[in-house]
Parts: structure tokens; C-alpha cells; sequence
């Protein structure tokens, strides 16, 4: 319930969010998630993260298992994804969302295949 | 109120952002070196020119069994005939370079006070063979890389030793080389700094990501992912293409800087160019 | 036509202005594309043009050859704020390069 309340809350916050994430994630969304998350020229995630199922995972950042934990708020999860530098000067992280590598509705998928790790 | 407080701010800053841009490669370098030496404390200053060698036990086994038969013996032996063949005019790339060209390798980039450029090996070549009446080699691949591999393996064991003269352009070459290497770009956000220092030894997927420090002393140098042999200027455009920015062009005075900054930085470290990688 | 729908789900998601304006003309899309190329010369002074920006210019230019200016006037907006993107990128770091030299 909780979550679906946060889901909505975001969807009415952002307006391109709306579409990915108005309800549960999809089987759908989540293998495009994965497919975002481990395509070298997309989310490329694994190249610097460790995921269960990722094929020759790099290790410059964290492993990302049991995501939920870790980041269990999905829009603080989305901030990462969209501009880590903003939250984190230091970080060598990209800014996936504010460079346009990604779009609002891939860095959603993508939060969708994390949350199943 | 407001306004004695950027008053205050700007004379505290000011002297400091003279510092700043006040130029000292010297002690830049000892801050380097001293830097990775922290870091690994285990690692040898010389086995840096090992660059991912040192990170990898089955790449540096590999390595090993590679080095049996160098896969850059090749250019190398390529490099002497074209280094040794008469241009038309009857001399050949000896005649461009002290001492014959031979063991002189560890001197480059060089700075050029004529022109107010740093000159590469590669650079060097290429005017020499201009100044002989014949066209430029491409400056990454090919025959160039062939004979800076035999001019390089001249130089086997040599210590690095870029010089840079007190010429104020030499000194901005340098800071801008130095300002390139450490600026973020590119779709990504990265700068070399980003994977080659805070990231150096980790592994960035199948790749053991080498040290900053040493990254320069291998070239030229067979990669068995490009299946041939590349410059340092090679290098350079496919680490620009990892961040997704467009490459410079091989003659830039972007890419001649940074390669002067990189280099000073290895100065004292073996020359072991050419190399060979995974 | 599979081409014509994901240009206007990239306006969309880009720029909903383009897909709205609908009645690109050859003129829209030339004056998108010299736009685009001018903020691009900045960026390329910077050291800091994008592969992306270059490929979306690269296909502003194609479809306009074409005739789609409706294509070519949203690839050319979307080259236009890469650009920006990273000139702003490089602006930025004429300063905080320095966060991250070696000590
Ligand atoms: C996204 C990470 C990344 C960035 C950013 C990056 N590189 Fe690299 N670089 C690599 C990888 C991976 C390799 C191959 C493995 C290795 O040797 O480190 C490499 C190798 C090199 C090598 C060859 C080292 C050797 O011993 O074979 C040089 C030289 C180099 N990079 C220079 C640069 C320069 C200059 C920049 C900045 C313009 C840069 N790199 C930015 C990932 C990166």
C-alpha cells in the first residue's frame, strides 16, 4: 500500500515519471530494466557494479544487492540515477538523467529490475 | 554587511588563486608519484610501467606467456627497415634526430620554443619526413607506430626524462595538458583522473583499470583488442569515446599537451615502450 | 513511418514544444539546425563535444536532406540541448577541475 501511495505521489510529481510507474512493476518493465542496466552503450550499471546475473561486473562501486535496503526510497533512487554529482560532488558516478543518457522512463525500468536484486 | 563580506572573500582568495596558477611541474610530479606510492605502498615506482599488469594475476600470467614471443617484435623489426630506408633525398629519420634518433626516445614530448608547441615522437616523425619532401604517417596507427616502436625500443630502460624549459609557453602547454587530464567531460561526466586515479586498480568490467602514474611509459604498444599495434594518441581517443565526447583530432594541442603533462609526470621511470597488453 | 513515430516519442520526451509546433517548414528546420551548430562550435572549443550531439546533428542534417523537417527540426533541437548540456558541463569544470588533482 505504502508503496503504491509513493509510486502515485511520484507519477503526480513528475509527469514523465507517470507513465512507467503507475503501478507495479511489469515483467515487461523489469527485463527492459535489465537489459537497460547490463547494454553497453545504455545504463552500462554493470560495468562499474556488481549485480547478481551481471556478466563480468566491474567493482568501482558498490555491489548493488538487496537494493531495496539500500536505497529503499525510489525517489532518492532515482535522484542517484539522474544526477549522483548534484547529491555528491565527488562521486564518479554519471549523471544518466540530467546528460540524457537515459530517459525518465528508463532510469524507472531500470529502478524496477534493481528492486528485484 | 554583505558587501565587506565578498570584500573579505575576495582578498583571502586572491592570493590563493595567484598560487594556483602559478605553474610548478616539479613539485607537482613529487606529489604524484608520492600519491600512488601511498596508495600501493607494496608497488615499486618502476613496476608502474606494468600499468594493469600489476593488478591481474591471470592477466600478468598471461602477460608472461604473451612475452615469449612479443607480439610487438613485428613492428619493431617493420620500424628499423622503415627507419633505415633512404628518402629520396638520400637521408633517412637519422638525420632529423640527435644522436641518430637512437636512444632518445625518453626525451619526448618535447617542447619546441621555435614554434611554441610540444612535439610528440610521433609529431617528430611526421615533420622529419615533411622536411624530406614526404607525406604525413597517420599519427595512431601503421607504419608511424612501427617506427616509434623500433625508436622506443632504442631507448629500452632508459629513465623518462620530459624537460620542461622555463618559456612560459611550456609552462601553459603543461597546465593546460594538466587541466585536460583532470577536467570532466563527455556525455558520462568523466575525466581521466576519475577512473586512472580514484578509480586506479579497480576493476571497470573485464578491465583492471592501471595508475595514472606510468600510464604513458608503454607506448607504443600492442593491445590484443585492437588486434594491431596504437600510439598513446590511440589510447587517448578510446578513453574519450568510453565518456562518449568526441575524440580530438591526433595532432591536437590538446592531445600534445596532455601527453606532455602525463609523460613529466612519469619522468625517472623506465622507458618500456613498446609494450604489449591484454 | 516506424522512423516518423520515434521521432515524435523522442519530441515528446525532449521537447513537447516540437511535437506540438507539428507544421515543421524547411525554413524551422535549417534555422534548428544552424542554431544547433552554433552552440556546437562552443562546445567543440571547450574540448567538450558529446558523441551524442554529433550523432543527433549528423541526423538533423540526414532527414532534412530528405525532406522530414519535422524529424530534422526535432533531431537538431535535441543535438541543441546536448550541446548545451555540455557546455555547460565544461563551464563548470573551468573550476572544479581542480577538486581533483593529485595532493
Ligand atoms: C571510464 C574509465 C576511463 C576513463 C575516464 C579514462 N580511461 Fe584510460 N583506460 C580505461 C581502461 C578500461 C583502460 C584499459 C585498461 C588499463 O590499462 O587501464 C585504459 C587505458 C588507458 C591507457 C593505457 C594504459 C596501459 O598501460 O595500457 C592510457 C594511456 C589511458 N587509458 C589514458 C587515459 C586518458 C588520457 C584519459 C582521459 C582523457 C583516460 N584514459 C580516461 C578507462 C578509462
Amino acid at each position: 500500500m505504502k508503496t503504491i501511495i509513493t509510486v502515485v505521489a511520484l507519477g503526480l510529481l513528475s509527469s514523465v515519471a507517470a507513465a512507467g510507474v503507475a503501478a507495479a512493476a511489469t515483467p515487461a518493465e523489469i527485463a527492459a530494466g535489465e537489459k537497460l542496466a547490463t547494454t553497453t552503450d545504455q545504463g552500462n550499471c554493470d560495468a562499474c557494479h556488481m549485480f547478481k546475473g551481471a556478466d563480468e561486473a566491474g567493482n568501482i562501486g558498490p555491489e548493488l544487492k538487496d537494493v531495496k535496503s539500500m536505497v529503499p526510497n525510489r525517489k532518492e533512487f532515482y535522484a542517484i540515477i539522474y544526477d549522483e554529482e548534484a547529491r555528491n560532488p565527488q562521486t564518479i558516478m554519471p549523471a544518466f538523467g540530467k546528460n540524457q543518457v537515459l530517459t525518465p522512463k528508463q532510469i524507472n525500468e531500470v529502478i524496477d529490475f534493481m528492486y528485484t536484486k | 554587511m554583505r558587501l565587506a563580506f565578498i570584500a573579505l572573500a575576495l582578498t583571502v582568495s586572491a592570493p590563493l588563486a595567484q598560487a594556483a596558477s602559478q605553474p610548478d611541474p616539479a613539485a607537482d610530479m613529487k606529489a604524484f608519484q608520492g600519491y600512488f606510492l601511498k596508495q600501493f605502498p607494496k608497488l615499486p615506482l618502476a613496476a608502474y610501467v606494468n600499468g594493469p599488469y600489476n593488478f591481474s594475476k591471470s592477466e600478468s600470467d598471461q602477460w608472461k606467456q604473451i612475452m615469449e614471443f612479443p607480439p610487438y617484435q613485428f613492428a619493431v623489426d617493420d620500424g628499423k627497415k622503415l627507419f633505415e630506408t633512404k628518402f629520396p633525398d638520400g637521408k633517412t629519420y637519422a638525420s632529423c634526430f640527435p644522436n641518430g634518433g637512437i636512444g632518445i626516445a625518453q626525451n619526448y614530448p618535447m617542447f619546441d620554443a621555435k614554434t611554441g608547441k610540444v612535439v610528440t615522437l610521433g609529431i617528430a616523425i611526421n615533420r622529419c619526413r615533411v622536411a624530406n619532401g614526404q607525406k604525413k604517417l597517420k599519427l595512431t596507427v601503421g607504419p608511424l607506430a612501427d617506427i616509434s616502436a623500433y625508436m622506443t625500443s632504442t631507448s629500452d630502460g632508459k629513465p623518462i626524462n620530459v624537460v620542461i624549459p622555463h618559456n612560459p609557453k611550456a609552462l601553459a602547454a603543461y597546465e593546460a595538458g594538466k587541466e585536460y587530464f583532470y577536467t570532466r567531460r563527455g556525455q558520462l561526466n568523466f575525466s581521466c583522473a576519475s577512473c586512472h586515479v580514484q578509480a586506479a586498480g579497480m576493476h571497470l568490467r573485464g578491465d583492471v583499470l592501471s595508475p595514472a602514474l606510468g600510464l604513458t611509459a608503454a607506448f607504443p604498444l600492442y593491445r590484443s583488442s585492437w588486434g594491431d599495434m596504437g600510439t598513446l594518441v590511440r589510447r587517448f581517443i578510446g578513453c574519450n569515446q568510453k565518456v562518449k565526447s568526441e575524440p580530438s583530432k591526433p595532432d591536437s594541442t590538446a592531445y600534445r599537451d596532455l601527453a606532455y603533462f602525463m609523460t613529466y609526470m612519469d619522468n625517472g621511470l623506465p622507458e618500456s615502450g613498446p609494450g604489449a597488453r591484454p | 513511418m516506424k522512423r516518423l513515430g520515434a521521432a515524435v516519442l523522442l519530441s515528446v520526451m525532449i521537447c513537447p514544444v516540437v511535437a506540438l509546433a507539428g507544421s515543421a517548414t524547411k525554413a524551422s528546420a535549417d534555422h534548428a539546425i544552424a542554431s544547433a551548430q552554433t552552440k556546437m562550435k562552443i562546445a567543440a572549443s571547450n574540448q567538450d563535444q558529446w558523441i551524442a550531439t554529433v550523432d543527433a546533428f549528423k541526423a538533423a542534417k540526414a532527414a532534412e536532406q530528405k525532406g522530414d523537417f519535422a524529424i530534422a527540426e526535432a533531431e537538431a533541437k535535441h543535438a541543441a540541448t546536448l550541446a548545451d548540456l555540455s557546455i555547460a558541463q565544461a563551464k563548470a569544470q573551468k573550476k572544479l577541475w581542480q577538486n581533483e588533482i593529485v595532493h
